[in-house]
């Protein structure tokens, strides 16, 4: 029998995400991403849309969009950055240069530098257990490790509200008839890069305003 | 649960450390060591201790080569009811604050020559550390002692402490402060629905409502009560509309259809207006409010006078221990006066056995020589003046728009208004609650599906108390006889507690009440008032150590306090009075994790088991709508010398000679456990492993196998249970539905009122009433009363400077009262930093701020402008997210103490800005009643 390679997709549905953070927390542990240095591989951003009394307060949780076009990928000058059967980003530790061509690449800030001194807090902190033992580009992985594992992303696992959703294309779900009957769009489809996260969009706040929002400053400078 | 991740670990790490390009490089040694291990992962059951949800969690944790080596990760329990698998940022967190470098491991003694609060301690052994205690106790008599716990020990150990303190006969116990806590929050549902279980709130059924109503509240769902928000998105997906009134937007405001920026403190008008509405409009022919509900589940139909005194009375039959025998009806099937049971869950039978139709309306009724109008009539009549048109120059919010919000709150059923942590309070908070608990009864949302579900443990209370009731005529006296204390369900314990012990100086055989019933006599004989239901609350220590409390003539004066998980320098209000407080008495013990502001002014603290590293006894999940049970399993070997709460009471009632686990048995039947043979097995386990835990647990598993086979028909033995408990950290009996169709309240049985009904006229109150003489804040019925920013200015001509705000306060989903633990962790830490203006800022709202020249970030000084000596500092977050009329300052922070690395200085200590001046009930922190004046630093 052919093996089915399974097609991953990420929802957010943002009426349910209450700015918990959770997700964050439950990363930073997975992943040991460095909150030492406030790096993230995930993040709930807050927005503030309109003026009083009518304001909104919007969380927008957003991870890497594992794009299928991928412009970190193509950026990489190493080949450190390189992609699995099912499509998903990652990168090979060691032969990251760091240059950080990934980091630019990248439309949606999804990627930073795992320092040397992060590299030795990481080790300080969990020993012989450290996942980082070399300075690299990091990024979300959708927890791919776990994934091998048929475990849900370590965020998703976690969301208190269910906001982060996680499925397979190939599989019939609630997940994947949220995409695939277009319930769910993409971040900035016009960037043309096929991201595979998708937002169900809130009633008071479409992606597209949201996405407007984000790319202005600071957003950029957070990530 | 066993996964084993060597793969991923040889893939990503092990590989990597040969070829590193770093500065760091292992030896060969260590990567061949690395490489070689065998790394597996393993899963123990536990109960997150990060706020007073307690959900349950696992914690992941390494072995290397089968040893347990470090503590990985935590993950919600999918077996748990409650939080159903999810755990929030706090939970998440919990492995950093067992590494925490500030932790207390070590038994400490204040060093000689030392002042309290300067942090000069010793380590010292569990013995040196026990002995100087009890030294010091040695000239120190028991009602001059007083057990203060945080909620870790009312969740968690509080029916184990009540027979301690009983056995030790110190009737003085403080709890949490319960004034911020569930007192001020809740009594008012508490009086309508006799609900008070240990975190006491319901949890409400989200995922199937259709409409959710909060009054503030984000503590209790979005920021964040895990369990809650579980649901609550569940109900969200499934399309419930939610409106939430709060002067800024929350968390919770953020996710709602309809944000409502109500004036701070005004919510009270508010609901009032709603009742009016629902009390008074029509939809399709029929009231908006549920008649059977009230006729036949209510007190509404009970027939009640106005006494020589203007108070509201209820008309009744007294027996001669003063139990209420009957309450009286107008029966319309008969057209005749009828009596009912004095404590039962329902109107549909006589107290001869006749099928009644309570009325809910009556025509120049008399009995007894007495003008009488029904409950329900009553409530119409006060409710008269406050139109949404009222409310509306109040609130700040269009009469129209509360006038909607009623009719869709009475009309698109199952609906919810949030009854959980309330953030901000006022005087009124708890008549506000009561008028929202009234409204919820009266539409009958209650222990239905997509409603306020009760717990599945509080269900079972219930029953057999019910039970009890029925064989004892259907009356029931207060304090309860012949009951074990702990055993009663609900309100009813803490008026029984309360009655028959804290406030009743002859049940002690020094004859001395707890401090704080002293303190109210002592008032009331200067004619002064003070907080006439004082359970277990703060009135009077204080006062006590300034020698101003008397009992017979003589000073009343606490000597010595057990501080247990509480933070009172940030968890109460006007610190400098607590800190002069501690610095007054004789001797101050402290058992605690981590060096909170508070433990600074201990005398000696002893090291409590952190939760992930602690094995416990097992307890029943009151927040699952399910009967379960649940346990925590250590994850690894304690690492210091930290001992569980209940041996260090174990030890000290052994150094005290005194009979807990005898008053145990006698006071708290719940687990059905012998005297004999508690006391046998608890030395046993003691000698044997230095440990009681074991013991109490064996014993409740036996328990919970009786339940198994009593309701499941399955027979398990103890050895078994604990297997299961250890493994999945939850033991399941019954399930919602099931406990749904035969013991919901009050359809099935009752809720644990003086009567037993919803109550829309409190007993409780009633019986303050008549005790204390009339106020509004304890009305039986319902009352208005205006929040005082500014002494007797009505709130509606109350004007601000330019630089003058009110204020309002509330919890963030990164913090909770947990003396330091998440203050201080590094994780936390590092999320709210991220977002520091939001979290640890103070909100102004951003035009406004510009006009005053305030940028964000600024430092600025908050002044008190009614107490001008109390300020604090802080900085300043812009925002549009706020009425420009209000500032927010988030809960839980301002932490002091030097000896918190990560959160020590961050912050606003709101408490600091608070005055200390209880509202009359149950001495609530007016934490918002008065405004504040900004100031740039």
């Amino acid at each position: 029998m052919e093996k089915v390679i399974p097609k991953w997709v990420f929802v957010v549905d943002l009426n349910s995400c209450v700015g918990c953070n959770a997700c964050m927390a439950a990363c930073a542990q997975e992943n040991q991403t460095p909150y030492w240095s406030n790096k993230w591989r995930t993040k709930v951003e807050q927005l503030e849309i309109g003026e009083f009394p009518e304001a909104k307060r919007v969380f927008f949780p957003h991870l890497c969009m594992q794009c299928q076009n991928t412009p970190c990928y193509y950026a990489c000058p190493t080949g450190a950055t390189y992609k699995t059967e099912e499509g998903i980003v990652l990168v090979n530790h060691e032969r990251c240069i760091g240059c950080e061509a990934c980091v630019i690449a990248c439309p949606y800030g999804a990627r930073y530098p795992y320092e040397s001194d992060d590299v030795d807090e990481c080790e300080k902190l969990y020993g012989e257990e450290a996942r980082h033992t070399t300075p690299h580009i990091d990024k979300c992985t959708w927890c791919y490790h776990r994934l091998k594992e048929g475990l849900e992303p370590a965020c998703v696992e976690t969301c208190p509200t269910n906001c982060r959703m996680f499925g397979d294309l190939n599989v019939d779900s609630y997940v994947s008839r949220l995409v695939l009957e277009g319930k769910a769009i993409p971040l900035s489809p016009q960037l043309g890069t096929e991201p595979k996260v998708f937002y169900v969009t809130s009633k008071e706040t479409p992606v597209g305003v949201v996405s407007h929002h984000l790319n202005e400053p600071p957003y950029k400078q957070t990530i | 649960m066993n996964v084993t991740r060597r793969g991923f670990l040889k893939g990503m790490a092990a590989t990597s450390v040969a070829t590193l390009v770093g500065k760091k490089l292992l030896t060969p040694e260590q990567a061949k060591a690395i490489q070689t291990k065998n790394i597996q992962y393993t899963y123990k059951p536990n109960i997150c201790n990060f706020c007073a949800n307690a959900c349950g969690i696992k914690v992941r944790v390494a072995y290397v080569d089968g040893k347990p080596n470090r503590l990985m990760k935590i993950e919600g329990n999918i077996h748990h009811p409650y939080n159903r698998g999810v755990a929030c940022a706090r939970g998440q967190s919990g492995i950093s604050y067992i590494y925490d470098k500030d932790r207390i491991k070590k038994p400490l003694i204040r060093i000689e020559g030392s002042k309290r609060g300067e942090w000069k301690f010793r380590e010292a052994t569990w013995q040196e550390a026990f002995d100087y205690m009890m030294n010091k106790l040695k000239n120190i008599k028991p009602y001059e002692m007083a057990l203060m716990g945080g909620w870790q020990g009312c969740a968690f150990y509080g029916t184990y402490l009540l027979p301690f303190v009983l056995a030790a006969q110190i009737p003085t116990l403080f709890g949490s402060p319960i004034q911020h806590c569930v007192g001020s929050e809740h009594l008012g549902l508490h009086t309508v629905f006799g609900n008070y279980n240990t975190h006491d709130e319901v949890v409400c059924d989200y995922d199937r409502a259709k409409y959710i109503l909060a009054v503030r509240s984000n503590g209790s769902l979005a920021g964040i009560s895990t369990g809650r928000a579980h649901r609550f998105g569940a109900g969200i997906k499934n399309g419930a509309k939610v409106v939430v009134l709060d002067p800024r937007a929350s968390e919770l405001a953020a996710k709602a259809d309809e944000w409502i920026p109500i004036r701070p403190g005004t919510d009270n008008a508010f609901a009032l207006a709603m009742l009016h509405v629902i009390l008074r409009e029509q939809k399709d022919g029929k009231p908006l409010y549920d008649e059977e509900t009230l006729r036949y589940f209510t007190n509404a139909p009970f027939l009640a006078y106005k006494d020589e005194k203007g108070n509201l009375q209820l008309l009744s039959d007294v027996d001669k221990d003063g139990a209420v025998e009957a309450w009286y009806v107008y029966d319309e099937a008969s057209n005749s006066v009828q009596k009912v049971f004095g404590f039962y869950n329902t109107n549909k039978i006589s107290k001869d056995g006749k099928n009644l139709k309570p009325a809910l309306f009556t025509n120049n009724l008399n009995v007894n020589g007495k003008s009488v109008k029904t409950v329900f009539e009553y409530l119409i009549d006060y409710t008269k003046d406050y139109t949404p048109e009222w409310a509306s120059k109040i609130t700040d919010v269009p009469a129209s728009t509360i006038k909607r919000v009623a009719v869709e709150f009475a009309t698109m059923k199952p609906a919810i208004i949030e009854p959980g942590i309330y953030d901000s309070r006022y005087e009124n908070t708890i008549q506000l609650r009561k008028t929202l608990a009234i409204i919820q009864a009266i539409t009958s949302g209650y222990d239905k599906p997509g409603t306020w579900v009760t717990g599945g443990s509080y269900k079972m209370l219930i029953k057999d108390f019910f039970e009890f009731t029925k064989k004892n005529g259907n009356k029931i006296t207060i304090p309860i006889k012949g009951y074990p204390d702990v055993d009663i369900p609900g309100m009813l314990r803490v008026l029984d507690v309360g009655f028959k012990y804290f406030f009743n100086p002859k049940a002690w055989t020094h004859g001395y009440p707890s401090i704080q019933w002293a303190y109210l006599q002592t008032e009331l004989s200067k004619g002064k008032e003070a907080t006439v239901f004082p359970f277990i609350t703060d009135n009077g220590f204080y006062e006590s150590t300034k020698k101003e409390v008397f009992w017979n003539g003589q000073p009343y004066q606490i000597k010595a306090v057990f501080i247990y998980a509480l933070n009172l320098i940030r968890g109460d209000v006007e610190t400098q009075r607590w800190k002069e407080f501690l610095t007054n008495l004789d001797l101050v013990v402290g058992f605690d994790t981590m060096p909170s502001d508070t433990m600074l002014y201990a005398d000696v603290i002893f090291p409590d088991i952190p939760y992930i590293l602690k094995k416990d006894i097992v307890f029943d999940i009151n927040t699952s709508h399910d009967y379960s049970f649940g346990t925590r399993e250590a994850a690894m070997e304690k690492d210091g010398d930290e001992m569980h709460a209940l041996d260090f009471m174990y030890m000290l009632s052994k150094a005290m000679n005194v009979p807990w686990l005898d008053k145990m048995a006698e006071i708290y039947q719940y687990w059905k456990w012998d005297k004999e043979e508690l006391n046998q097995k608890c030395e046993e386990s003691w000698n044997k492993y230095h440990t009681i835990v074991p013991a109490i647990r064996e014993l409740q598993l036996r328990m919970v196998a009786g339940e198994l086979k009593e309701y499941k028909g399955v027979t398990k033995s103890v050895k078994e249970l604990d297997e299961e408990i250890s493994r999945k950290g939850v033991i399941n009996v019954m399930d919602r539905e099931e406990l749904m169709a035969k013991y919901s309240v009050p359809w099935h049985q009752p809720v644990p009122t003086p009567s037993g009904r919803m109550e829309i006229y409190s007993n409780v109150f009633a019986t303050l009433q008549n005790m204390f003489g009339y106020k509004p804040n304890y009305d039986p019925l319902i009352a208005y009363i205006p929040p005082k920013w500014k002494g007797d200015i009505a709130p509606e001509d109350v004007k601000l400077e330019e630089n003058e705000f009110f204020i309002t306060h509330g919890k963030i989903p990164l913090q909770s009262h947990t003396c330091a633990a998440t203050v201080d962790n590094p994780i936390l830490v590092s999320i709210g930093k991220w977002r520091e203006g939001v979290y640890y800022g103070i909100w102004i709202n951003e035009s406004k701020a510009k006009k005053l020249g305030i940028k964000e970030g600024d430092e600025i000084i908050v002044v008190n402008a009614m107490y001008p000596n109390l300020k604090v500092k802080g900085k300043a977050h812009l925002t549009k997210l706020i009425r420009p009329d209000t500032i927010f300052i988030p809960a839980a922070f301002g932490a002091s103490s030097k000896k918190l690395t990560y959160g020590g200085s961050l912050g606003t200590p709101l408490n600091e800005l608070i005055p200390y001046r209880p509202e009359p009930v149950i001495g609530g922190y007016r934490a918002n009643e008065f405004t504040v004046k900004i100031v740039k630093a």
